[in-house]
């Protein structure tokens, strides 16, 4: 068989290796672009033998909209409502960023509660996201009841973003200048139930996952990331914490109040699923203090926005500059260049997904089994949406 | 694997025990919040049509359609915003910008239909349930996308003011000036309001973008006195601006005067150099006021010979001989009208158009032709020019009317404001009454004050019924100016102690009587309120008429005066085809950027008229 | 009511309005301008107005005669009348006008005053209520063109 397919490896992969698919041994298997798991719309690319993973290679492109280039396109002010559709369960990440570099460049200063509100948002974000990926990570270890309750637990959370922004997805909340809204009336006690609620719900998750036999022996020991990796590989967030590398732009470079709020960084050693999954868990433990420390000390009062120019008209003056925030996943940022009109020269986003679903999942995933695959992508907690600008 | 993780799981038993956290029937247990971002909902008489929401509305989800039972009105464009929700992306930025606020949204966000077509809809105009709802996002109280806030015009302190007739109001900076031409959306709803319908939006725009030579050029092409209206323009558009419904308007005036004071001469040669070849027609125009030289302006455009008769020894007509000076300075009258003469306009001043038959030499109260000879007579103008245009304006004061008028000490505010103008001391003295409640009032009050007069503002109506300008009430107060309202004049008496050096001025209280819905209560005299004051000048200032003694009997039958106005077609034209007219003596609006649009219009009329008469002679 | 009372004042009230068509049409003959003659002519086709309706009055019956009142706001009491002149402008000729309806209406709420005669009474209410709608229209030209600024 002369014209057997060969696969051709990356670096990455196991050195030297070459799969001969005609020899038998091997069997193809797609993943995706259905979800695979709560990870959005990529798929991954299986090379297995037995039920071991062989060879993996990712795959993306099923949901490019073109966002960047979109926004090339349409004011600053037309770019607002965008924004946050390039990631759907951390919308406000987006709003945040694309303010903040639009703000920076323009000259704009933002009111001191507009920050706090938006302080309280982006870590609301954090702790719906969190919950999102118990669903997940449970989920994709067959343990989907306790992600119905992380799932609902969300919703909560959504509840709160839709009394204060008119939204539960899409939030278009932060935007140039500050923000769109005072907290509604009452919110404050709405919010500190629901967080009552998680809280409560944390020790049964807990109980129900963390000391689970069948979680541990699945997750313990699966998809370590070699320190060694972490930052030839520009890994970031709890992927980077569970690695024990104490790596967070909350405290490394602090924005908007981070540097006026109590909290440390989570890490871990055993960088493998089951510590990751620990990391995050202390993280939404994290982000329900966060959320009532600013509860308790936000001012009560004060301007919620900065008179912009005219949107219509609105040109910022040429400039570049990168803002970055540390959501769930870790290091979100944006590029933003300016020619000095109205529309933008570039916006380039950086989403932590990049690097954790492709390159590492591709270099990870060898040697795990089938039924593991789903698993590892969630441990790394990536969102499709956001890769693909 | 310790025993403890598998026991673990089983103590979160309980949870199997409770309720589903799903809703079951969300329709109607589950509505949208408070804030909720659902179908809009347009309070359709506060919509202007400005197309704003379209304009920002980055999915084109908005197009601004008719709408039955909504008319076109000044201020209004009759238009509503149609929202297509198959692109609608529930951003609410449209909500944002509304410059009127009309436009919200409710917090319904479920609608099930089977005919796609439904969810294209115009909110506000076509019934819908949610038209009503209390609740829905609506712009929030301290977040806005467009600046209420006009941009502060520096202007002398009223001390200041006092001392001389200085300009007071100093013009915007270039910075100033953008800022406030930021503040513009472009929604032209005051292009409709313009008597002259300038392009305002694009000579703003043009601020923005520094295009100072742009922006004059724009002016140009409707109006030919941006340095004197850019001061005292009746500024019409403002009142309609969009803004104006929730902040302040754009100062489309001030803005009108930044260009002008921008420009240097340089700019104004290039902008009005003409393409049209010469052409022989001769056009004679009477009076060098804004009517008849925005004419004499555009004809000379269009290649025409041109000649404008004057009585008075300077052009501008009222802008120079009733505005004073602090309001208007000559000097920027004088370049306005400058370039009008410098494209080949012949302007003869000091020469007064009679109404005699015959041309046999000038009256006595008629100045001397600008050659010298005697001024020529209406007759003759028709005789030997292909066109006449005429734009005489009111510069008859009318009087109070009443009893003992004719005591020397009372003296009309046309003609304080026509002295001062020529030089010449008002013999006002100190303690002076004006009269009425419009710009000639205000303006014969101010001067007065500059002149060191006690100054006291009799109106027979109420403060808000006052037809002048806002503006010149509130400064006329800040310099001093006191005003009595509700005051109706009965008679002037002579005191006889006073010896005729004294006016002692009757009046008496009005009682404001309703008129029903759209006309203004009448002030009715209160016979048992009557005052008495001395005055040292009484200044009536409530009106002015027209003087067409001019014009030869038998041609006025033909022109059509009605009311002691010419009765004019659009653009101008008299029952005499050669003979078009303009200006206060025809318009209702009486201010002179209706004038100057009047002087356009007229000079298409004429254009026509004359290229009409070119080709049937052509033909014949 | 004798038919003679009712037609003699109806006479009356034609004479009076006759005399006042009279009296424009010599204010006409006065008048030097153009703009002059046209107001008169005007005013003088009000009151032959007037003339016509007073004659169809003669074949009516009392009973058809509608009565419409106008509240005086004495807009014209304190007004001085300029005598006829040939150089009349917009504002003497208005006032002359309301001066002369003013005195009409005076007259027919004076003859009013008079009589008890629930007919009679019917009729001078009517022409009184003529006269000052008609003051009502002058004193409204009057104030929006010749004062509109008070
Ligand atoms: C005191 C005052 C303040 C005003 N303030 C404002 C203001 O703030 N804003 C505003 O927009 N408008 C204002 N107006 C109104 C404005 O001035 C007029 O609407 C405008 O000037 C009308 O222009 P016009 O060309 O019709 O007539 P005019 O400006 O009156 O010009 C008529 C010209 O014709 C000449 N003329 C007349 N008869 C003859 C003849 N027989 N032969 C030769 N020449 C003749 C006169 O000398 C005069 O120069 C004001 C008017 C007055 C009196
Ligand atoms: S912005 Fe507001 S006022 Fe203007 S058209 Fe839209 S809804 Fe109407
Ligand atoms: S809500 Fe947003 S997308 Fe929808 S019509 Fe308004 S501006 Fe357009």
């Amino acid at each position: 068989m002369t014209n057997a397919p060969i696969i051709p490896l990356t670096d990455n992969h196991q050195a030297g290796r070459r799969v001969d698919l005609s020899s038998g041994k091997y069997l193809k298997l797609w993943q995706g672009p259905q979800h695979p798991g709560i990870t959005g719309n990529m798929s991954l690319e299986l090379t297995v033998s037995g039920d071991e993973i062989v060879d993996l290679r990712t795959h993306v492109g099923y949901l490019h909209r073109g966002f960047e280039k979109l926004m090339e396109r349409r004011t600053y002010i037309q770019n607002f409502p965008i924004v946050c559709r390039i990631c759907v369960p951390e919308p406000d990440f987006n709003e945040y960023l694309y303010a903040a570099t639009v703000e920076e460049l323009a000259g704009i200063r933002v009111p001191e509660r507009a920050n706090w509100l938006r302080n309280l948002t982006l870590e609301m974000a954090r702790l719906a996201s969190f919950l999102q990926w118990i669903g997940g990570q449970t989920g994709a270890f067959g343990m989907g009841v306790i992600g119905q309750w992380g799932i609902t637990h969300r919703d909560y959370v959504l509840d709160l973003f839709e009394e204060l922004s008119g939204g539960r997805i899409y939030h278009m909340y932060i935007i140039p200048g500050g923000v769109r809204g005072e907290l509604p009336e009452g919110f404050e006690e709405r919010a500190r139930a629901v967080l009552d609620k998680v809280e409560n719900l944390l020790g049964d998750i807990e109980r129900a996952m963390f000391h689970n036999a069948v979680f541990k022996d699945r997750a313990k020991g699966l998809g370590v990331i070699p320190r060694e990796m972490i930052d030839s590989y520009g890994i970031t967030g709890p992927n980077a914490r569970a690695a024990g590398v104490a790596r967070d732009v909350r405290k490394d470079q602090p924005y908007l109040l981070y540097d006026q709020l109590d909290f440390d960084v989570v890490t871990a050693s055993g960088s493998d699923t089951y510590d990751r999954a620990w990391v995050r868990f202390q993280e939404i433990h994290q982000s329900l203090s966060l959320i009532r420390q600013m509860l308790t000390r936000m001012p009560k009062s004060g301007p919620i926005h900065t008179q912009l120019p005219n949107p219509l008209h609105w040109k910022i003056p040429a400039g570049q500059t990168y803002r970055r925030a540390e959501c769930t996943r870790g290091e979100y940022g944006y590029y933003l260049v300016s020619d000095g009109s109205g529309y933008p020269r570039r916006v380039y986003v950086r989403g932590p997904s990049y690097t954790h679903a492709v390159a590492l999942m591709e270099s990870m995933a060898v040697g795990a089994n089938i039924a593991d695959v789903a698993g590892l992508m969630v441990s790394f907690h990536t969102y499709p949406p956001e890769i693909e600008r | 694997m310790s025993l403890k993780d598998i026991l673990s799981p089983l103590t979160v038993w309980r949870r199997t025990a409770e309720k589903p956290y799903t809703v079951i029937d969300p329709i109607n247990d589950r509505p949208g919040a408070a804030r909720y971002r659902g179908f809009h909902k347009n309070d359709m008489e506060a919509c202007i049509g400005c197309g704003t929401c379209e304009t920002i509305c980055q999915n084109a989800a908005i197009d601004l359609v008719p709408v039955e039972g909504i008319e076109t009105t000044n201020g209004d464009s009759g238009l509503r915003p149609q929202i297509d929700y198959g692109r609608c992306c529930w951003c609410a930025l449209c909500v944002d910008i509304c410059t009127t606020s009309s436009l919200t949204m409710s917090n319904e966000y479920i609608w099930v239909d089977t005919d796609p077509e439904v969810f294209r809809f115009v909110p506000g105009a076509e019934n819908k349930p949610w038209d009503n709802s209390e609740l829905g996002y609506s712009r929030a109280e301290g977040y806005q996308l467009l600046d209420p806030e006009r941009v502060e015009m520096p202007e002398l302190e009223p001390d200041t003011r006092l001392t001389s007739f200085i300009e007071m109001v100093q013009g915007y900076s270039a910075e100033q000036a953008k800022k406030e031409a930021d503040r513009c959306v472009e929604c032209g709803i005051c292009m409709a309001a313009c008597p002259a319908h300038m392009d305002i939006p694009g000579y703003i725009k043009a601020i923005r973008e520094n295009d100072i030579n742009g922006g004059l050029a724009l002016m140009y092409q409707t109006n030919p006195f941006p340095a004197s209206c850019g001061r005292i323009c009746t500024h019409r558009c403002e009142e309609v601006c969009a803004i104006n419904h929730t902040g302040d308007p754009i100062a489309i005036r001030w803005l009108k005067r930044y260009i002008a004071d921008m420009a240097d001469e340089s700019d104004y040669q290039a902008i009005t150099k003409t393409a049209e070849p010469e052409r022989t027609e001769k056009v004679a125009i009477i009076g060098a006021g804004p009517g008849g030289l925005s004419a004499a302006y555009y004809l000379r455009l269009l290649g025409y010979q041109v000649t404008v008769f004057e009585a008075q020894p300077h052009g501008g007509g009222m802008l120079r001989y009733g505005i004073p000076e602090y309001r208007l300075p000559y000097d920027q009258l004088d370049k306005d009208i400058d370039l009008v003469a410098s494209l080949g306009v012949e302007i003869k001043y000091n020469t007064r158009i009679n109404g005699l038959k015959e041309s046999n030499g000038p009256k006595e109260s008629d100045g001397p032709g600008s050659d010298g000879g005697p001024a020529p007579s209406f007759e003759q103008l028709y005789q030997d020019y292909d066109a006449v245009f005429f734009s005489t304006g009111l510069p008859d004061p009318y009087t109070l009317g009443i009893q003992g008028e004719d005591h020397p000490r009372v003296i009309s505010g046309i003609s304080i404001l026509e002295d001062v103008t020529a030089g010449k001391t008002p013999d006002l003295r100190k303690s002076v009454a004006v009269v009425g409640g419009g710009n000639v009032a205000m303006d014969a009050a101010r001067t007065a004050r500059r002149m060191g007069c006690e100054v006291t503002v009799l109106y027979r109506r109420r403060e808000v019924d006052m037809p002048a300008d806002e503006e010149e009430i509130t400064e006329a107060k800040e310099e001093g100016v006191k005003f009595i309202t509700q005051a109706i004049p009965v008679r002037i008496e002579d005191k006889p102690e006073a010896k005729g050096e004294q006016a002692a001025f009757v009046w008496g209280e009005a009682e404001m009587v309703d008129q029903g819905e759209d006309r203004r209560p009448k002030p009715v005299l209160q016979e048992d309120k009557i005052h008495t004051d001395l005055f040292d000048t009484v200044v009536p200032a409530i009106g002015q008429g027209s003087s067409l003694d001019f014009i030869p009997e038998d041609m006025a039958a033909k022109i059509g005066i009605i009311k002691y106005k010419i009765k004019v077609g659009l653009h101008g034209e008299t029952g005499e085809p050669k003979i078009f007219a303009g200006g206060d003596i025809s318009n209702r609006l009486k201010d002179a950027i209706s004038a100057i649009a009047d002087g356009h219009r007229a000079a298409k009329g004429i254009d026509r008229y004359l290229r009409e008469n070119q080709s049937k002679k052509e033909t014949s | 009511m004798p038919d003679t009372q009712y037609s003699e004042i109806i006479d009356f009230a034609l004479k009076r309005e006759k005399e006042a068509v009279q009296f424009y049409t010599e204010l006409e003959h006065i008048a030097q301008f153009a703009s002059q003659k046209e107001l008169l002519g005007e005013i003088k086709g009000m009151e032959q107005g007037h003339v016509k309706i007073l004659e169809n009055l003669k074949t009516k019956s009392p009973e058809a005669i509608r009565v419409e009142r106008v509240p005086n706001f004495m807009a014209s009491t304190y007004l001085v009348e300029a005598q006829p002149a040939k150089d009349m402008n917009y504002q003497d000729i208005l006032i002359i006008a309301m001066k002369r309806e003013d005195r009409s209406h005076a007259l027919y709420e004076e003859l009013l005053q008079q009589t008890e005669n629930p007919e009679l009474r019917k009729i001078f209410e009517m022409l009184a209520g003529e006269e000052s709608k008609h003051k009502r229209f002058f004193e409204d030209l009057y104030d929006k063109y010749v004062q509109p600024d008070n």
